[in-house]
């Protein structure tokens, strides 16, 4: 996507920063479930049984074998065959540094994103305010340097301050998507 | 891969949230019944069919300043910075003459509403004023505060913040065709959105591919007027009648509230205008005129694998 204003980004992140934290309702009345169904896909996934760093698109490490480092050409729809429609976010990112921030009660987390020639390039964490150390995230700009997308290890103990990055991280990506 | 997907009724609307896992697990209901608790939480908060909502208990005092809960006051803010954006075609203050449209019926009791306080004077978003530090809004005038544009497009991304929270990154909030898709869906691909054809309703006119992005789509068709014959729930405040010409409007947006508000927002504005504002802010737009024309805006087709 291309570059929407700060502005806006904080705006919204404030929005759903606070509305989440403000917690929810547990009772409803209509929460009846009106389906629920349990499928087993016959996909294997090359990726087996990785934890939640499930291929999320934002930059996934090639797991689908696309090898085109090129922005992917228009209107792949990709319906039968497999692999070729990982959209314009494989790869297409703009050259440029992002940034993006996640929060959560008790702090936030910025970053911000260099991309060069298309790739991630580096990652900096540039404030953090939550109630652990930075020192504890600091292993995790290497990880999406590495593994060019925001599917990070969770940190042991400090959950909210690793989800924080991430949000930040996908953030700043979904700026640097051509 | 699994999926588990719950239907569930908020907003006047049906709200499907489907999660793709990795492993059969439990966490996903969990999941689901949280996001759905953030719905209904933002639903009653905001709702202006509801007297004793937190929006219609601040509607109701106007000419003081009033403190307010953070979502409450996000929400009004937001609504109101939109109205801001474009020039009062988007105006959260609408709210009465939405009524008088006939748009006055909570869906869930079946009681109509009436605000009759509001009628005294013509209200604008500028009669909105904010006091940040200390989280207070102050109405000027009387009115009631519409944020019908805003709240369903928040509730979408806090519930998928507490679905991520939850550890899934594969999963798509479908609220009544306001959707947010993360990841990819169970074979793997992006969320493969259809785009209703106004005039056949059964049939799309086009799709698009997304990840990591919500897309909102505002329609004439969606809610015609009881009222007045030709209206629609879009109203033009300048000119207080629906748009002509479009027939529905969708915006692309990394969040849903963005999409929600500017779905509605480049509706009303019309094609030109709706899609020059669109550019001008980086968001990704495209309208359906009445005579069944696809206009977006640039590279949309290719940015968003379109397939007609």
């Amino acid at each position: 996507m291309s570059k929407l204003s700060p502005k806006w980004i904080t705006l919204c992140t404030a929005a759903i920063g606070l509305a989440y934290t403000a917690g929810y309702v547990v009772t409803e009345p209509k929460a009846a479930a009106v389906s629920l169904a349990t499928q087993s896909s016959v996909q294997s996934g090359v990726n087996g049984s990785q934890n939640q760093g499930t291929p999320n698109s934002q930059g996934n490490s090639g797991s689908q074998g696309n090898q085109s480092s090129q922005a992917p050409s228009n209107s792949q729809s990709g319906q039968s065959s497999q692999g070729s429609s990982q959209t314009q976010s494989q790869s297409g990112y703009k050259d440029g540094t992002y940034t993006g921030q996640g929060m959560n009660q008790i702090g936030s987390v910025a970053v911000s994103v260099t991309i060069k020639q298309g790739k991630i390039a580096s990652v900096q964490i540039t404030d953090c305010t939550t109630s652990y150390p930075q020192s504890a995230i600091d292993p995790l700009p290497a990880q999406v340097v590495s593994r060019q997308n925001a599917n990070v290890d969770n940190v042991s103990g400090a959950t909210e301050s690793t989800n924080d990055f991430v949000t930040a991280v996908q953030q700043a990506l979904s700026q640097a998507q051509a | 891969m699994f999926f588990n997907e719950k239907k569930f009724i908020c907003m006047d609307t049906t709200v499907t949230i489907k999660i793709v896992s990795q492993q059969k697990t439990n966490k996903i209901d969990q999941a689901i019944d949280e996001a759905a608790g953030f719905f209904y939480k933002i639903e009653r908060t905001c709702s202006r069919f509801d007297p004793d909502s937190e929006l219609m208990q601040l509607s109701r005092h106007a000419g003081k300043s009033v403190s307010v809960s953070p979502l409450l006051y996000q929400a009004v803010k937001f609504a109101v910075e939109t109205a801001r954006e474009t020039g009062g075609a988007f105006d959260p203050s609408i709210g009465r003459s939405m009524e008088r449209r006939g748009f006055d019926k909570n869906y869930l009791s079946g009681e109509k509403v009436r605000s009759t306080f509001a009628d005294t004077e013509r209200a604008t978003y500028e009669d909105l004023s904010f006091d940040e530090e200390n989280r207070e809004i102050l109405l000027k005038k009387p009115m009631v505060i519409d944020l019908s544009a805003v709240a369903k497009g928040m509730a979408i991304d806090v519930a998928a913040k507490a679905i991520r929270d939850e550890g899934f990154v594969n999963f798509i909030i479908n609220a009544g065709g306001d959707i947010y898709a993360a990841g990819h869906n169970v074979r793997e691909k992006p969320w493969k959105i259809g785009i209703r054809n106004p005039a056949r309703r059964s049939e799309w006119i086009g799709s698009v591919r997304l990840s990591n992005a919500a897309i909102c789509t505002s329609g004439d068709y969606e809610r015609p007027s009881k009222v007045l014959p030709g209206e629609n729930h879009l109203l033009d405040p300048h000119r207080n009648q629906s748009p002509e010409n479009i027939a529905s409007c969708s915006v692309i947006a990394p969040f849903a509230m963005l999409a929600d508000a500017f779905s509605t927002a480049s509706f009303i504005m019309g094609i030109d205008k709706g899609l020059k504002k669109m550019e001008e802010m980086n968001l990704d737009c495209v309208m359906i005129t009445r005579s069944l024309d696809v206009r977006s805006t640039n590279k949309f087709k290719e940015k968003w694998s379109w397939n007609d």
